[in-house]
């Protein structure tokens, strides 16, 4: 891989795991915030660039098809998993909401397709900035 | 301009299963090497066969 996959700030390979830092919390809220920024401090650039364009294309793909955010609530069991994944989307959830986006309801079959999309970003995006905690703390390479 | 995009049953779950497999190859695995192996390999492929084959499924059950 190239050269750019490589950091001199994070710990070695194969080293024991370092504690919770400042750059393992920054990276998991930056990770939350932005898809792909938490491997982006990291000097993780191809894979920073391939989680951002994945989970935002995801989710771009979810609005465009009519789908659902879903707000805060306590009513339906799926309705407040459905917010938990929507909020994983982290910065884009809080634009969407800012903005409005999405489809208010779920009428056509795209429009449900696009309500799933858009709470799999989420929890991708999750993983992907737990996945940069992990780098940071030197659990992974 | 509201941009509305239709999907077939197939393309949708195409799309997913591609960008899912991208995200699970990078966080699952620790090499390049091993990334973009199990990025079409494992996730990618197994996505796409589990989609046939619950298709087939519901045929089956159907008819």
């Amino acid at each position: 891989m190239a050269k750019t996959e490589t950091s001199t700030s994070a710990p070695q390979p194969g080293a024991a795991a370092v504690p919770f830092t400042r750059m393992s919390a920054l990276a998991l809220a930056l990770g939350w915030l932005i898809p792909g920024a938490g491997h982006f401090i990291q000097k993780r650039w191809i894979r920073g660039g391939l989680l951002m364009s994945s989970i935002v294309a995801m989710f771009s793909f979810g609005l465009a098809m009519q789908g659902k955010i879903f707000q805060p609530n306590a009513g339906d069991l799926l309705d407040i998993l459905g917010f938990i994944g929507d909020f994983g989307a982290g910065g884009l959830y809080l634009l969407g909401r800012a903005f409005d986006w999405g489809g208010t309801s779920i009428s056509v079959a795209a429009a449900d397709y696009g309500t799933k999309y858009i709470v799999v970003a989420g929890l991708l995006n999750i993983m992907s900035a737990v996945d940069a905690y992990h780098i940071a703390i030197g659990k992974k390479q | 301009m509201i941009l509305a995009l239709q999907f077939s049953h197939f393309s949708a779950a195409a799309i997913f299963a591609f960008f899912v497999s991208i995200v699970f190859g990078i966080t699952q695995r620790n090499t390049p090497r091993e990334m973009a192996r199990c990025m079409l390999s494992h996730f990618f492929l197994w996505f796409m066969g589990g989609m046939f084959l619950a298709g087939w499924m519901m045929w089956l059950l159907h008819h």
